[in-house]
């Protein structure tokens, strides 16, 4: 009955689509008329045999016309679109080869599976952790992946991209990602831009045509660019967070915003599928740490069984002094206060997944110590223009 | 609004489109306005209330109006001639009462919100020149979106009644979409409720045309917004927002480049609105005809931004005109004053006061009045001048409508355009003035080749992109000017033609879009007002 | 008719208004100029003439114009 009613509902929208060619045709004479496409004038013809039966094979026949069109057309621009993107993809991890973030992904031209922890989040991730650190305590190996303002979305994308390379024991997110929402980047919106961004090249890449070379268009790429300080950002600047406001504790549990929730669930289900181990961690952040959102972090942890650490409530005992530890007044760590920080979780993640001290690896030492160079030079640097 | 905006719009107008389909034709235009409405309330929240309340009120007040011109016509054949003046008095009395009532409560919201802060300054700056200590309170006032564009709509259709150009809407439900129709909830263009509202209320089939032609152009849209205006829009607020440090050239340059944004990002805008109702098969009211090739400013402005200049004559300008004290006002000047002036004197008086409206129509502050009394001063020397100019056509023998002078009074043109365009975007009066002084006086121009000059947002790249889309924007309207619309060419054309033209502008946008981590947001600039 | 001719030529001297067939699309009358036509023609018919009658159709010709008026006087 219902399905009647369509067909002659069809059967109407198709008349206008069989009067367009005379209408066109007289409207705008400079488009001659050999010029339209056969099947118009077929569907003339189909349509003046009245016959019940065929006109209902005709609708069907318009209608799957259509979709064919459309499937054309955006197979068309789907591959266009895949040729573009591929021209204009940096071809290496580097900034200068126009990686966007280049110390998030530096783990590319890591030897695979090298990587046993993997530190993921937003801006307070790259400032916290310090994989040099913790390499030279306890001779074990990490990355830290932080972009600014990074989603939990975004996380989940780096993620995954970082389990193609690496089979790390551990994931550690950091969970004032979780939080963007309070800054106004939970929208639907930008959740589906940046989704959209970190699925199409093109998107993410469009606007590199400014400076790709010819010959890199169409080039293999080859991640090469090797991080120094493994994805920290080095930063030995003070400015000194004052009067530090108490700590107190509440019940309240801050509510996550919908897409923010949507892709850190995203994250442990990736996680369990791929049997790693994730845990949560919030480093000391005056700026943006509430006990509401620690409250809220835990429900999550307890129900999915997963580890979480909270710096926050821990400054004392790692003796975070937040009049030296931090770069802009409470917002961000660091090098001194990523030192802190680095510590204490590197032995906690020693002792939980016992990981082997490869310091007396000689090759493994040598480079680490390369990049530890760079790292004190970088710390003298930053110091030297706070001076 | 980021550039998700624009593909959820998309989506929305799919959707829709799609809703509006499965819908028995008699009922499509509820799809419509529960799409208004839709669409309306997601962006503006309780706001919408405001939407409501001209809706009812100018359905009521029409519905009045309607009624009392019956009852009049009903009447008028049994009277005799001087009892049906009479009577039509009455009528007209209070047929005034109703429309004065319907513009009291839609201008009034409209005044309030958006001008009463601008009076509250003004009335304090006034007491405390005189030497009182006081202030007027300030209000933290939130303009409905899209609140110039609906109030005019309704005041236009309140007096049209009035006037009794065509029977009132008897049903609210017609009415509330005329007001709501949503590609022109944001930025217009200002609709006529006898064009717009039979196209609303009648089922459209669908059409390979009327899709394709309105894919087409909300695609044509979105290039021009995406990637000359946003582009183009960087470079402009850096020089704008610190003139002082550049020479008379880049100001220059900013002008041009400003002049730019505001039209491909206005135009761009309502290409996009007109392609969305297209697709449904609905035209809207044509809002620009290729403005920069006007030959005077008083045509420049009957090609830009048409729906606000025609409602502003027919609602303002003719009434002021034709009202009993101008036409003594034409009279006494008639008998006083040689025939040339006499004739300009009523007309010179209702510009003026069409001119404030338009200033002050895009927001309450003093720019925007000088803004309009800029054009007005203009298109009065344009009269004051004509019969010398007459004369000295009839002299030289210079042929006015010959290419060459056509092709000098449109640079002209344009050149006032960009001073005007500067004065819009200058942050206050004094800016404007210092600037134009700076342009006459600090000319340099080697900053035009200095590297200091690309580094402002809009680097060399990104003016060749501007360059580029400008030249296939100038042929497009040179096209049209000569009588060939090649969007509409495009969406009748074959297969082949309609396909490479369509994934062309999309491949364009996409990689040549000025959106992305390496560009701010930019907003329209019509939709503020 | 005369007098109608007479003020057109008074407001727009040199066109002859007998062969023009649309003068708001040739750009001869624009708004100002209707706005003087019409305070002329009110005064020297002695009809109203409303913002209504203000329509391009009516200003199309010397022709419809003289209806315009004829309409009026009704």
């Amino acid at each position: 009955m219902e399905k009647d009613k369509t067909v002659n509902d069809e059967t109407k929208i198709k008349t206008p689509e069989t009067d367009t060619p005379e209408k066109t045709g007289s409207e705008k004479a400079n488009i001659s008329e050999d010029k339209k496409s056969d099947d118009k004038k077929s569907e003339v013809s189909e349509d003046k045999k009245s016959d019940d039966k065929k006109s209902r094979g005709a609708v069907v026949w318009f209608y799957s016309k259509k979709v064919i069109r459309f499937v054309c057309f955006f197979s068309i621009l789907g591959i266009l679109m895949s040729i573009f993107g591929y021209a204009l993809m940096p071809k290496n991890n580097s900034k200068e080869s126009g990686m966007p973030n280049e110390h998030s992904v530096g783990f590319y031209s890591l030897p695979e599976g090298s990587i046993d922890v993997f530190f993921i989040g937003n801006s307070n991730t790259y400032a916290a952790f310090s994989p040099v650190e913790i390499w030279r305590e306890y001779g074990i190996q990490t990355y830290t992946s932080g972009v600014g303002f990074e989603t939990t979305v975004e996380a989940y994308t780096m993620i995954k991209e970082f389990l193609k390379y690496h089979t790390p024991k551990a994931i550690v997110l950091e969970t004032d990602c979780i939080f963007a929402s309070r800054r106004g980047s939970d929208s639907l919106g930008e959740a589906f831009e940046k989704l959209t961004y970190s699925q199409v090249p093109l998107l993410k890449y469009h606007n590199r045509w400014k400076d790709v070379k010819f010959g890199d268009m169409f080039k293999e790429p080859e991640y090469t660019w090797h991080s120094y300080s493994h994805g920290q950002y080095v930063s030995a600047e003070v400015q000194p967070y004052r009067n530090p406001k108490p700590v107190i504790k509440t019940d309240f549990v801050e509510q996550m915003g919908p897409v923010s929730y949507f892709g850190l669930t995203s994250i442990i289900s990736l996680c369990k599928e791929k049997n790693v181990d994730l845990m949560f961690v919030y480093v000391p952040c005056a700026k943006s740490w509430k006990y509401q959102r620690h409250n809220a972090i835990q429900q999550i942890a307890d129900t999915n069984g997963i580890e979480f650490i909270d710096y926050n409530l821990m400054t004392d005992e790692i003796g975070l002094n937040w009049l030296k530890d931090t770069r802009d007044k409470g917002t961000h760590l660091n090098v001194y206060g990523a030192k802190k920080v680095s510590k204490n979780i590197g032995k906690y993640l020693v002792d939980k997944y016992s990981l082997k001290d490869l310091r007396d690896d000689k090759e493994l030492s040598e480079l680490w110590e390369k990049d530890y160079e760079q790292y004190k030079k970088q710390i003298n640097r930053t110091k030297q223009q706070e001076a | 609004m980021t550039y998700a905006s624009y593909l959820y719009f998309f989506a929305f107008v799919v959707i829709v489109y799609a809703v509006y389909l499965m819908v028995p034709l008699k009922y499509r235009w509820l799809v419509l306005l529960a799409a208004g409405y839709t669409f309306y309330a997601a962006l503006n929240g309780i706001l919408t209330a405001f939407l409501l309340v001209t809706t009812v009120s100018t359905y009521l007040c029409g519905k009045k109006i309607g009624s009392l011109q019956d009852s009049f016509n009903a009447k008028k054949k049994d009277l005799s001639k001087d009892e049906k003046k009479q009577f039509k008095a009455v009528i007209t009395k209070r047929k005034k009462l109703f429309v004065g009532l319907a513009v009291l409560v839609n201008l009034g919201i409209l005044v309030v919100l958006k001008y009463y802060n601008f009076f509250a300054e003004q009335v304090t700056s006034i007491i405390n020149l005189l030497g009182i200590d006081g202030k007027m309170p300030l209000l933290k006032l939130m303009l409905p979106l899209g609140i110039s564009y609906y109030t005019l709509q309704a005041i236009g259709y309140i007096v049209d009644l009035y006037r009794g150009k065509y029977k009132p809407e008897q049903n609210l439900a017609k009415l509330a979409l005329f007001l709501s129709f949503f590609p022109q909830m944001t930025e217009g263009p200002i609709g006529r409720y006898n064009e717009l509202a039979p196209q609303l209320v009648e089922g459209h089939h669908y059409s390979n045309e009327n899709f394709t032609g309105g894919v087409t152009l909300m695609l044509w849209g979105f290039f021009k917004k995406l990637v000359i205006s946003d582009r183009a829009s960087f470079m402009a607020n850096s020089i704008f927002n610190d003139y002082t440090s550049y020479s008379g050239t880049v100001i220059v340059v900013a002008a041009i480049l400003y002049t730019i944004q505001l039209y491909t990002d206005f135009s761009g805008c309502i290409d996009i609105m007109s392609g969305s109702a297209k697709i449904f098969g609905i035209n809207l009211a044509e809002n620009f005809r290729q403005p920069f090739f006007s030959r005077s400013v008083a045509e420049f402005w009957r090609r830009w931004h048409i729906t606000l200049g025609t409602w502003f004559k027919d609602y303002v300008f003719y009434p002021v005109s034709l009202s009993s004290p101008f036409m003594k006002l034409s009279k006494g000047a008639q008998k006083h004053l040689n025939k040339f002036f006499a004739s300009l004197i009523p007309s010179a008086a209702a510009l003026l006061v069409v001119w404030m409206g338009t200033g002050l129509w895009h927001g309450a502050s003093n720019k925007y009045i000088v803004y309009g009394l800029y054009y007005f001063i203009l298109i009065l020397l344009g009269m004051l001048f004509e019969p010398v100019a007459v004369k000295f056509f009839e002299k030289s023998h210079i042929n006015r409508k010959g290419a060459f002078w056509s092709g000098f009074s449109m640079v002209r043109t344009t050149v006032l355009v960009g001073f005007g365009m500067m004065l819009f975007r200058a942050n206050y009066v004094t800016d404007f003035f210092d600037m134009v002084f700076r342009v006459f006086t600090n000319v340099n121009f080697g900053d035009l080749v200095s590297e200091n000059m690309y580094s402002l947002g809009t680097d060399k790249h990104d003016f060749f992109v501007i360059i580029i889309g400008v030249a296939i924007m100038f042929i497009v309207a040179f096209l049209k000017e000569k009588g060939r619309n090649v969007l509409k060419s495009v969406a009748a054309g074959s297969i082949p033609l309609k396909w490479s033209v369509m994934i062309g502008l999309i491949m364009a946008i996409i990689v040549f879009g000025a959106y992305g981590p390496d560009y701010g947001v930019v907003d329209t600039i019509y939709a503020q007002f | 008719m005369e007098d109608l001719l007479r003020i057109l030529n008074e407001v727009k001297p040199g066109v002859d208004f007998t062969k023009e067939d649309d003068l708001i699309e040739s750009g001869i009358l624009d708004s100002l100029s209707i706005i003087q036509l019409v305070t002329k023609i009110s005064d020297e018919f002695d009809v109203e003439i409303t913002p209504l009658d203000l329509v391009p159709e009516n200003f199309k010709s010397a022709e419809t114009i003289y209806e315009m008026i004829q309409n009026a006087e009704d």
